[in-house]
């Protein structure tokens, strides 16, 4: 974390705006992701942060702002050129061919790259990461647990070789279990030097991935932990668990398992905030 | 369409025509059932792609195989004309031209329209139809048109029952165009890539599929399968410039009877109702049979009173 100045942005973001019809779900959002960095961005339901991915990826056209990967210019291009250029997403709540095997799921993972010989080896490399998705390579995509689906749509990004990969609520509706297995799996892939930017209401997730902790509330980024502030971050969890400060982590009940999840709500976003503000 | 020649009505009524007179003929009319059910199956699976892809039930469909046959007899000549295309290539010329219409057509009437949503678009391929339609009116006039089977030769007995040669023509290739289609669907990209766009157009895009090309290639695909079921029916049938709509009605019929979302649901309901037509056309005394166009809509009637979602039984199961 301490070389990041040195490396190169892969992603930048300049006050991106996304409006769907008068509703303003993202007011001016920006951030610069470096190769190999993890960025978690964490908020209540309805903060905008999918729409921010939906934004960055081109799902929806931005109403302003712009993006840039590898220092090209990409705002508003349709997410189906982004793929092309490495810029992918796996989407909240998965979104994978049901219908379709497992195998083919990934291999439709790795279409943009046609015939080319690295999709099969990349094949074999998601399924060493995942070997419960070589178990089941022949099932439905319906038919697998939720879990397995979230490793499959993970898997299926990593086919199209992204620069970087955004994951929307890779925790949403898992177990606690779960959860730490798909945790391991994204911990393992940045070890590998994958670029992340993780969309979570799982604070405790977000944390355990990322380097930089954003903080969003209606559109916008209230709040950024910097590099390795972990007393700030614990700081941040504290507040969210209703606790007094730094340090009341290990003492919070439940603090070790408690999966967030739908219980951040703006209030205490906002008793966070100002803790925040006094330390 | 090749309709058994109905049987004629006794002084006796109905009931006595079925057993005195006609049942001696029912494996021929069976046989003529699962022909005529064939050029069903192919224009029911040309409605599944399209809609499945696109969302759009493309009522030009009996137009496109319209003019795969008038395309046919175009190049092959109806006589045997020893100046026109040999017959193979008069099939394929026919079946491309059409194909590349129906792409076109997408491209240029269907996509620029597509935000009107499906009852719009469903209504602008009523009126690609017209257009198809009129343009056939134009150097055809109102005459029929017949051309030779692919064979010639007297019909073939197998059991007692005679069976035209064409008729192994249009089982034989429907057959293999199915199993190319199935084929295409599950082994290759562009196949996977169509189903892809069909179960999930959003996750499509995200592994990069541009579904806007899969539109107009579901619309070609469509043509095609409509344009070839019109190549291997005209040695069978008169081939007229307005006998596109009676058959989008039944492969419409036939593709709600097997379901709507299973190609071998439309293929079986294509088949079933080709059956139940030359059934009940077959055995209904000719002031009935003259009714023969009803029975579709009739069908069509029963079908969705009784069983709506058609006759194939499909369990999704999916776990969240």
């Amino acid at each position: 974390m301490t070389g990041e100045i040195d490396r190169p942005t892969v992603l930048h973001v300049e006050d991106l705006l996304v409006s769907y019809g008068a509703v303003r779900a993202v007011r001016g959002v920006s951030l610069a992701l470096h190769e190999n960095e993890c960025f978690g961005v964490v908020g209540a339901n309805g903060a905008g942060k999918s729409s921010l991915l939906a934004g960055i990826s081109g799902l929806v056209r931005p109403a302003g702002g712009n993006v840039s990967l590898g220092g090209e210019y990409v705002t508003g291009s349709r997410t189906e050129d982004n793929v092309r250029r490495g810029l992918v997403l796996v989407p909240e709540r998965r979104q994978l061919f049901s219908s379709m095997s497992v195998r083919d799921n990934l291999l439709l993972g790795g279409y943009v790259h046609g015939r080319d010989r690295r999709v099969a080896e990349e094949l074999e490399r998601v399924e060493a990461l995942f070997p419960i998705l070589a178990e089941r390579r022949e099932q439905r995509a319906g038919t697998l647990s939720g879990g397995e689906q979230q490793m499959l749509a993970i898997g299926r990004g990593l086919m199209s070789f992204p620069r970087v990969l955004m994951v929307d609520e890779p925790s949403l509706g898992l177990a606690p279990v779960v959860v730490d297995a798909v945790v391991d799996a994204l911990r393992e892939l940045r070890r590998q030097g994958l670029t992340l930017l993780i969309v979570e209401q799982n604070v405790r997730l977000a944390m355990a991935l990322a380097d930089h902790l954003l903080v969003m509330e209606q559109g916008a980024i209230v709040r950024e932990t910097g590099a390795g502030s972990v007393l700030s971050q614990e700081a941040l969890i504290a507040a969210y668990l209703g606790g007094t400060g730094a340090g009341s982590l290990e003492g919070a009940p439940g603090g070790a398992s408690v999966d967030m999840g739908e219980e951040i709500s703006r209030s205490l976003l906002q008793t966070e905030l100002s803790k925040g503000e006094q330390t | 369409m090749r309709v058994t020649t109905p049987v004629r009505a006794s002084m006796m009524g109905w009931m006595p025509t079925l057993f005195a007179a006609g049942i001696g003929q029912l494996p021929e009319t069976l046989a003529s059932g699962i022909v005529n059910g064939c050029v069903y199956a192919l224009a029911a699976v040309s409605l599944l792609v399209v809609y499945n892809v696109t969302g759009v039930i493309n009522f030009a469909v009996g137009d496109f195989l319209m003019a795969g046959a008038m395309l046919t007899l175009l190049f092959a000549g109806p006589n045997g004309d020893p100046h026109r295309l040999p017959l193979a290539l008069a099939v394929l010329l026919a079946v491309v031209i059409v194909t590349a219409a129906g792409a076109l057509l997408e491209m240029l009437v269907i996509h620029p329209r597509r935000q009107y949503g499906t009852i719009f678009l469903l209504i602008l391929t009523i009126g690609i139809s017209s257009l198809l339609e009129g343009g056939a009116l134009i150097p055809t006039g109102s005459l029929t048109y017949g051309l030779r089977p692919f064979t010639s030769g007297p019909a073939v007995s197998i059991a007692g029952v005679l069976l035209p040669r064409q008729d192994f023509w249009i089982v034989g290739s429907t057959l293999l165009v199915m199993g190319l289609l199935w084929y295409g669907a599950t082994r290759t990209r562009t196949g996977k890539a169509l189903r892809a766009c069909e179960v999930n157009p959003t996750a499509a895009r995200l592994v990069g599929i541009r579904v806007d090309r899969y539109w107009t290639i579901a619309f070609a695909l469509g043509a095609l399968l409509a344009a070839f079921a019109g190549a291997i029916l005209v040695p069978v049938t008169y081939a007229t410039y307005n006998m596109g709509i009676p058959i989008t009605l039944k492969a419409f019929v036939a593709w709600v009877l097997g379901g709507v979302e299973s190609p071998v649901g439309a293929v079986a309901g294509g088949v079933s109702f080709g059956v139940l037509e030359a059934v009940v056309l077959g055995y209904s005394p000719a002031s009935v049979a003259n009714y023969g166009d009803a029975v579709p809509l009739l069908l069509l009637i029963v079908v969705l009173v009784v069983r709506r979602r058609g006759l194939t039984r499909q369990t999704v199961v999916t776990r969240v």
